[in-house]
């Protein structure tokens, strides 16, 4: 089994200090969550910026290099930019893809498109198309986001156009409202459905968080943690900061006996080119 | 049975400790116990590093497996000399030297016998199906001796769990259930990765859960390399779990676990990491239905 690998989702475009009175807002608080959490043990990053101001989930390339490039200089993480944006309010594609410009070594490629909350997650062909395009041309691999099934259906799809090339790298993301359940048995059911070939992660949205994280670390996949995805450390008690979700892993890890990969081990794990 | 991902909502978790078994020995880990004292000891210290129950199998002095109700006695007395955790005979004793060298399953009457060890053990173990047991021997387990099994610690107040080793294994005893003679909620052991039974995959695993009725406890026993992932796929769920040198002889790849407590405290750590409380022994026995006198 190979190491696990620690994702620390920072931010994400949604959550704010109404109710997660720590999370992240301006380039430098997200620089320094980041930090914090590659001293914990994560080794990759997904990263979402704010309007300093408002809080607010945006899809500007500057505030992107205000993050990509004090990350690249302080630290060897591996960087995950978001291409969805503000998942729900569906951007125009190319203020989606902007991020691609920094060159990424990955960047999340939502395979479809969902119900979410009380709006929709759009991702349609034409979409997909264009990410999978750039992603090919900027060097990006994509990190295959999938809310369900379907997803991982279209994902091979477009491999076998050669649109997306193995190995995939599949992040299943659980307990959305209202995707898959964050269960072992959707995990185990999804997993099921990806090419032998692939690496995969998972996030358990919310109260999931936890047991999905278990799952990944059992069954040979990886873990995504983080305030983008959940708030609570525990039952009442929320989280003040990312480090504190992945220094949880890190020990479960070292109890459970498989190591926590490097930013180096997982460029190794994923197949990214060994250039930092 | 449906269920909840949301561990603060779940129920504490029991740790039981298999200590001995019945298959093999010192031989395989010298830290494993077999006689009466070395077995409370270990107990003991399982206690301390928080099971609430221990399952027993006896040794004879040189240490083969054995049916005799006077070893059994001499066990459970040093046991509650030390500790107040539940004891849990297992009821298929284990494999028996023969004469010839040979290795052969405990007779049915001999089993039998072990509904009338003194004193009481608050539970026994019943296994629901007949099967090859790692294609050492047939494990016999017929549904009329089971009845009868139950009827006996029914009549002396003996709390039951249900040792499943395939899906067919939890049909059999809800026919239990149907018949009078094991009462609700059943407890069931989802045994998986015995040799000649139900082999171990999460997938599997998540099969046999979907079988159990709702309502029912259970704890998944596995072996050696399967242990960990499995008891940590079932504490997320609510589940409970066993550990110990009975069904793994490791700590991890390689290194021989230096003793039962060891594996105990790794399951608490880990229990302690992501939120689920650990039972005591009052509250396991409140949740299992045990009766003390």
């Amino acid at each position: 089994m190979d190491k696990v690998i620690i994702t620390a989702a920072i931010t994400g475009s949604r959550i704010l200090r109404d109710i997660a009175p720590t999370i992240p807002y301006t380039p430098g608080e997200i620089v320094d969550s980041a930090v914090e959490a590659w001293n914990a043990g994560a080794s990759i990053v997904h990263i979402h910026v704010r309007d300093p101001e408002t809080g607010l989930g945006k899809q500007d390339l500057e505030l992107f290099r205000q993050v990509v490039e004090p990350l690249r200089a302080k630290t060897d993480l591996v960087l995950s930019l978001t291409t969805s944006g503000i998942a729900g309010r569906n951007l125009p594609y190319e203020h989606r893809l902007v991020p691609l410009e920094l060159e990424p070594e990955l960047a999340s490629f939502d395979a479809g498109s969902i119900n979410l909350g009380s709006g929709v997650f759009s991702n349609p062909p034409d979409f997909l198309d264009a990410a999978a395009e750039k992603m090919k041309q900027k060097g990006v691999k994509p990190e295959i986001e999938v809310f369900d099934s379907g997803m991982i259906v279209t994902a091979l799809s477009m491999r076998d156009q050669g649109k997306l090339a193995d190995p995939l790298h599949f992040q299943f993301v659980l307990g959305t409202p209202w995707g898959a359940p964050a269960t072992p048995k959707s995990l185990l059911h999804l997993q099921e459905h990806i090419p032998d070939t692939a690496t995969w992660s998972v996030v358990g949205i919310g109260k999931g968080h936890l047991p999905m994280s278990m799952m990944g670390l059992i069954m040979g996949g990886h873990i995504r943690v983080g305030l983008e995805d959940n708030i609570y450390l525990d039952r009442g008690v929320k989280a003040q900061t990312n480090a504190q979700f992945v220094e949880r892993i890190v020990k479960l890890a070292q109890v459970y006996g498989r190591g926590v990969a490097s930013p180096r081990e997982t460029r190794a794990i994923l197949g990214l080119a060994q250039e930092q | 049975m449906e269920i909840t991902v949301e561990i603060a909502k779940m129920n504490k978790l029991i740790i039981t400790v298999a200590q001995t078994g019945g298959l093999h020995g010192k031989d395989k880990n010298p830290a494993l116990p077999e006689q009466p004292k070395e077995i409370a000891q270990s107990a003991y210290e399982c206690y301390n590093a928080g099971a609430s129950v221990c399952h027993i199998h006896a040794r004879d002095r040189q240490g083969h497996t054995t049916g005799d109700l006077e070893i059994y006695k001499e066990i459970l007395s040093e046991i509650r000399a030390k500790s107040p955790i539940i004891t849990q005979v297992g009821n298929g004793i284990g494999g028996v030297p023969q004469p010839d060298g040979s290795i052969a399953a405990a007779t049915l009457d001999e089993r039998m016998e072990l509904t009338a060890i003194e004193p009481k053990p608050d539970m026994l173990t019943i296994n629901m199906g007949t099967f090859e047991f790692d294609y050492i021997d047939t494990f016999e387990n017929p549904m009329w001796w089971n009845e009868e099994f139950c009827q006996r610690c029914n009549e002396r107040n003996i709390a039951i769990e249900c040792e499943c080793y395939d899906i067919s294994h939890i049909y059999n005893a809800m026919e239990l259930v149907k018949r009078g003679v094991l009462h609700t909620p059943v407890h069931f052991s989802l045994v998986l990765g015995v040799t000649g039974g139900m082999p171990f995959t999460p997938k599997l695993l998540a099969t046999m859960v979907d079988t159990i009725p709702e309502g029912s406890s259970w704890q998944v026993i596995t072996l050696s390399k399967h242990q960990l992932p499995s008891t940590v796929m079932a504490m997320c769920q609510g589940a409970n779990i066993r550990t110990g040198l009975e069904d793994n002889i490791y700590y991890s790849r390689g290194v021989l676990a230096k003793s039962n407590a060891q594996l105990v405290e790794r399951m608490v750590k880990i229990a302690r990491e992501i939120g689920r409380e650990v039972a005591t022994v009052e509250e396991a026995a409140e949740m299992i239905g045990v009766k003390r006198d």
